[in-house]
Parts: C-alpha cells; structure tokens; sequence
C-alpha cells in the first residue's frame, strides 16, 4: 500500500513538473513570438505615419497646384486677350 | 527456599515511592496540589522524613504522615491526601494489615486520580499488586501490575517500568512459570543496565538467581547470586548482602561447596548481629551454618546454631524452618549415633511435614485455581487486545486508503487544472497572435494603398514639374525670339514666367519634405538660409539674422511639422519684404522650457491689428501651426512686426 501510494504520489509530483515545464516553455515562446509581431507592428506602424505625413504634404501640395492652376490660367487668358487686343489693333491700322 | 518476600516487598516500596513523591511536586502546579509554597514543601520533607523512618521506627512515621493528613485536611488538597493514604497504606502492609492496606493504597489511587496524577496512580496500581501478591492472589496482582506497566511506559519512566515487570517476573516465579518469570526478569534487568541503575540491578541478578535455583540450573545461578551480592557490595547493602548470602548458601550446600557455604553464611550472620536484622534473616543464617556444621561433623557448634534458630522459629512460629531444624537434629543424632532421639525427630518431621503438606496441598490447590484463573483472564486479554489490535489496523488500513484516495483525487484535479489552464492559455495565445496578425496585415494593405497613392501623386508632381519648366521655357523663347513692343504684354509674359518659377521652386520644397522622413532644425536652417539669399538678391538693403540654439540643432521635427514651420517662416518673411518695408528681419529659434520658440521679428512700418483684415497669408500661418498642434501669436505695431510660433 505504501509503495502504491509513494509510486502514485511520484507520478503526480513528474507530471505536474512537466505540465509546469511545458507551461512556462509556452509562455516563454508565445512571448518571444509576440515581441516579434509587435516590433513588426512597429515597424509597420512607423512607415505608415511617414506615408501619411507624405500623403498629407501631397494634398497639400496639390491644392496649392490648384491655386497655381487656377491663377496660371488667368494670367494665360489676359495675355491671350492681350494678343487679340494687338492683333485687333493691327488689322485696323 | 529461604527468602524473605516481605523484605523484598519493602525494598520496593522504598523504591517507588520518594521517587514518586520528589516527580509529584515539580509536576504539578500549585493550583492542582491546592497547597501553599510553604505547605507543599512542608509535605514533600514529611514524605522524606516518613521514608527515613519507615522501616525503623513505625510509630514515628506514623506521626509524619498523620500530620500530612492534617495538611489535607486545612487546605483539601487531594494531592496531601493521596500521600497520606500511600503512606498509611505502606504502615499497614508492613505490619501485614494487607485488607487495611488495600484499603489505603485505593483510596490513595482515587485521589490520584483526581488530581490526575499519572505517576501516582501508576504507583497506587503498583502497591495494590504488592497486597494481592502477598495475600496470594496473583490474578489480581498480575492486572494491577499490568496496569502500572501500561502508565509507566506510556510516562517513558524506565525505572519504574523495571520495578513492575521485576515484581511480575517474581509472580510467574511463585506460579511456577520460570518461562515467564525468566523473561519479564531478563526484560527489567535489561532495563535498569540501560538506566545504569545499580542497586536496580542487583535485585534482578539475585531474582534471576533464585529462579535458576528452582529450576536446578546451578551454574547460572551460581553466577547471578556472585554478580549480585558483588553488585550489592559496592553498594553498601548490607542487609541485601546477608539476604543474598543465606540464598547463595543453600545452592552451594546442595552443590557439596561447603566452605564457601560457610563463609557466605559466617559473613551473613556478622551483618545481622552487627546491623540489627530481621529474625527470619538471623534464623535463616543459623540454619545454613548449622548444616554447614554438619557436614563439617563438628556437632556441637552444629547444635549450637541449630538451638539458636529454634529459639528464633519458636517466636515466629514458622513451620517450615521448623521441619529444617528437626531435620538439622536428626542428622546430628544419626552422625552421634544417638538413634532414638534421631528416630523421635524424624517422627516429629513427619507429623509437621503432614501439616506443611495439608497447607501445601491447600495451597497448591488455591495455587492452581489462581493459575487457571489467571491464565484465563490472560487469554481474555489477549483475546481482547488481539481485537483491539484488529480494529486499530482496520482503522489504520481505511485512514491508509481514505489518504490514497485523497492524494489520488487531489492529484487527478490538480493535474486536470493543470492541463487546462495549459490549453486555455494556448487558446488565448492563439487568439492574441491571430490578432496581432490581423493588425499586421492591415496595416501592411494600409501601406500598399498609401504607397500606391504617393507614387501617384510623386509621377503627378513630376509630370507637372516638367510642365512648368516647358511653360517657362516657351515664354523666355518667344520673348526672346520676337521683340515684343507691347508692355502689357510683356508684363504678363514675364507674369506667367515668374509664377511658374514660383510653383516650381514651391514643388521642389513640398518633394524634399516628402522625402525627408525627419527634418532636423539644421535641415531647416540651411533651408531658410537659401532662401533668404533669394531674397537678398531682390532686397539688399535689407539686414537678415538667423539665430538658432546649439542645443536645438539636433532636434527632430516631422515631414508635415517641418514643412509647416517652413512654410511660415517663409512667409512672415515674405510679408516683412513686401509690406513692411523693414530694413532688419531677425529669425531666432529657443528652447522655453519644454517648448520650441520661433520668433519672425522685423523693424517695419508694421499694420493696426484692429483695423486690418487679415489675409490668406496670416490666416494659411495659423492654420498651418495649429494643424502641428502649435501656438501662433502675432504683435504689430509701427514699430515693427513680430511673430512668436510655439510647439
């Protein structure tokens, strides 16, 4: 009887050290694993705010190419007007 | 057998009983013995001066232990009162009022019992065994002896636990069960040499060695009455030795050894005339010595003895000795050859030797009777004890299994805990690291698009920076290749030309800060630096400074913050130019505390804040520094212009 109980009693004591082992091997690695992913998320995250920051100076830009735009084309009509004017003036005299 | 039970018996009870009586005061609190400091010493000197006296001088003890009673009484201490009766149970028994005596010692053992007083009882049990034993009534003595064994041995007092088993190995002696009397003697000599305790000893040795004598085994009772009158010896026993000595006696004579007889004998008889013995030790000593004469045939001096014992077995009326001292004198007729007398001591043996047998025969009977008695209750207690043992490994054997079933049931859960925490984690490990790849790919897809988006716009700024740089081109061509006389023409030629630079010089900006990740205050310097050089070319006049903090140069600013700052130092310095016409422009960057400030500060003809709407320029400036979660303030007056940018 004692030797079923000792016998019974060192099976438990093994397999819970080697649940506890393989307990904190799975942490260990799972938290190995996460820092990986979360220095990706990073990394990534990191690239994305350049993006945007480049992408917000883009629209910028690109409003102001409107205004240029916009203003390019006035000034092109006046000379153009201006043309019209001195060839008007031309064909009179 | 000549020995003296009675001696014996009192040695014994000299034994326990100051043990018991020194153990009982340090053992017990005052508020148990019920007594005073002073009365509880009082009664431990009376207990010691009653044991000085005991076994010399009676009527004096008697007073000691009266007086004990007397404390009893004054204080109801049920301690005084278990001593009193102790002791008036030893006076008693030694004057052989066994039924007195009982009475006592049980009245002894009540109060033992009240005070819970393990030794005490232990000993009450024991002096119970002693009355039963002398009375012949070995049943009982044996349980009352079991009794005080089982007390003692719990209480681990090896000295006592000798004692009883040396007073029951005595019992099986007088029932004739050397078997027994052997073992329960070899177990307290065993005993009192582990405890070293000497005079202990050499009352086993001398018991072992009348047990040998009565089974014949001459040598080793030869040798234990040797070792324990050697033992008593160095003691100083003096009566021990003289007791011992008229034992050893008979076993030599019986042997043929009868000068050493004689010696032993000689030696016994000094110590009795010197120390004041017993007269049964005295008449037992006259007899060895007149058998030892006789067969010595030196006759007279063996008739002297043999008178001297006959006085002694007169006055005690002991039959035993008497048939001893008839046969001493018939030996002496015959060896004088006086046959007549020898013949009519020979009638006088048989005639007490009827007596003796007809007790004899009565007391075997009572003898047997005790024996089966004994035997009997022996077997019910064995019987008893063997289902008491039965039940207890029974409830060993369930509390055993009950235990295994626990441990195996605790085991099984603990390890089933175990197994699932361990796969509750692994699920949210898996859940989190699905999450975390989710994200990762969504961000990923999010930098795709944005990544396609920018390549857009980068070969949209290119195309357009291209386009510019055509239109610039085409004017400067046709102005230069047809003379253009109109001015307003040419203005608005020359108009289209600049504009464009313009848009151009702005693009190259713009594409710098989107392909700068960081921009340094040191990228902005030299930026603004560049800047302000164009601008000198169009106004000399004008005294530009830069000013910027060592510490700062190093300090990192974002794509969209640097090219905000940029911008609006670009066009505070723009407005000084146009507007107010300054002649000094000053541009410091500082650290104040945990922010960075920017002052624009020029000497100009400055604008009334109030009366002056403000402009896109002034308003793109706010807007720019808020967008980067700044602080814009701007102060004017003819004395200038000043702009304070905090971030």
């Amino acid at each position: 009887m004692i030797i079923l109980l000792i016998a019974i009693v060192i099976t438990f004591f093994v397999t819970i050290t080697s649940l506890y082992i393989g307990y904190s091997k799975q942490k260990r690695t799972f938290k190995k694993r996460t820092a990986f992913l979360e220095n990706c998320i990073a990394v990534l995250g990191k690239q994305q705010e350049k993006q945007l920051h480049q992408l917000k100076l883009s629209d910028v830009l690109s409003e102001q190419l409107k205004e240029s735009n916009h203003h390019l084309n006035k000034i092109i009509y006046d000379v153009n007007f201006q043309l019209f004017l001195a060839m008007f003036n031309k064909k009179n005299n | 057998m000549r020995i003296n039970c009675k001696v014996v018996i009192a040695i014994l009870l000299l034994y326990i009983t100051p043990h018991f009586s020194q153990a009982q005061t340090a053992a017990y609190p005052k508020v148990i013995t019920n007594l005073s400091k002073k009365d509880s010493v009082k009664v431990d000197e009376l207990s010691r001066m009653f044991f000085d006296s005991v076994y010399t001088n009676i009527s004096k003890s008697r007073t000691y232990y009266k007086q004990i009673f007397t404390i009893a009484k004054r204080n109801k201490s049920n301690y005084s009162y278990s001593k009193a009766y102790n002791f008036s149970g030893i006076i008693c028994d030694l004057q052989g009022k066994f039924d007195s005596a009982k009475i006592y010692y049980r009245k002894s053992l009540y109060y033992s019992k009240t005070i819970h007083s393990k030794t005490s009882e232990a000993s009450a049990y024991n002096n119970l065994g002693l009355i039963d034993w002398n009375e012949g009534n070995f049943s009982s003595a044996l349980i009352n002896y079991q009794k005080a064994l089982v007390i003692f041995e719990k209480l681990n007092r090896q000295e006592y636990v000798a004692n009883v088993l040396s007073n029951i190995g005595e019992i099986y002696r007088d029932l004739d069960d050397s078997k027994n009397g052997e073992l329960y003697m070899s177990k307290s000599f065993e005993i009192r040499k582990k405890i070293n305790d000497e005079y202990g000893m050499s009352v086993s040795l001398i018991n072992l060695a009348n047990l040998y004598h009565k089974k014949k085994k001459y040598k080793q009772a030869i040798q234990h009455y040797e070792s324990g009158i050697v033992l008593k010896r160095k003691l100083e026993d003096l009566l021990g030795i003289a007791i011992a000595n008229t034992d050893f006696s008979v076993i030599l004579l019986e042997t043929g050894q009868v000068m050493k007889a004689k010696k032993v004998l000689e030696e016994a008889l000094k110590i009795c005339k010197e120390n004041d013995a017993e007269s049964n030790i005295l008449e037992n000593a006259y007899l060895g010595l007149s058998e030892v004469y006789i067969d010595l045939n030196q006759l007279e001096k063996a008739k002297i003895y043999n008178q001297n014992a006959f006085l002694i077995i007169e006055k005690l009326k002991d039959s035993k000795r008497l048939l001893n001292y008839y046969n001493n004198e018939e030996k002496i007729s015959l060896l004088e050859k006086d046959f007549k007398r020898a013949h009519l001591y020979l009638k006088k043996q048989d005639s007490v030797s009827k007596v003796i047998e007809s007790i004899d025969v009565k007391k075997a009977i009572h003898l047997y009777e005790t024996k089966y008695q004994t035997e009997k209750k022996e077997k019910e207690l064995l019987k008893s004890r063997s289902l008491a043992l039965e039940a207890e490994a029974e409830i060993k054997k369930k509390n055993f299994q009950f235990i295994l079933l626990f441990v195996f049931i605790f085991g099984i859960v603990f390890v089933s805990y175990l197994i699932y925490r361990q796969q509750k984690l692994k699920q949210k490990q898996q859940e989190q690291e699905f999450e975390l790849k989710t994200a990762i790919s969504q961000i990923e897809n999010q930098n795709k698009l944005q990544e396609q988006r920018l390549n857009i716009s980068r070969d949209l700024h290119d195309n357009i920076g291209s386009q510019l740089t055509f239109i610039i081109s085409s004017v400067d061509n046709v102005k230069y290749a047809f003379d253009i006389d109109n001015n307003k023409l040419d203005d608005k030629l020359s108009n289209i030309s600049s504009f464009a630079k313009e848009t151009i010089v702005e693009l190259r900006d713009t594409i710098w800060a989107m392909n700068s990740n960081e921009i340094s205050f040191e990228d902005l310097e030299s930026r603004i630096h560049n800047f302000i050089e164009k601008a000198k070319e169009a106004k000399d006049e004008i005294q530009f400074s830069f000013q910027i903090d060592s510490e700062l140069k190093d300090t990192k600013l974002t794509s969209v913050e640097g090219m905000n700052l940029y911008r609006t130092i670009q066009e505070a310095v723009n407005n000084a130019i146009k507007y107010a016409n300054a002649s000094r422009i000053s541009i410091a960057v500082k650290r104040i505390e945990n922010q960075i400030q920017i002052t624009i500060h020029d000497n100009g003809i400055g604008f009334d804040e109030s009366t002056i709407q403000k402009g896109n320029g002034l308003k793109n400036m706010q807007k720019r520094i808020e967008d980067i979660g700044g602080k814009f303030h701007l102060v004017s007056s003819h004395e200038g212009t000043r702009i304070v940018v905090l971030i």
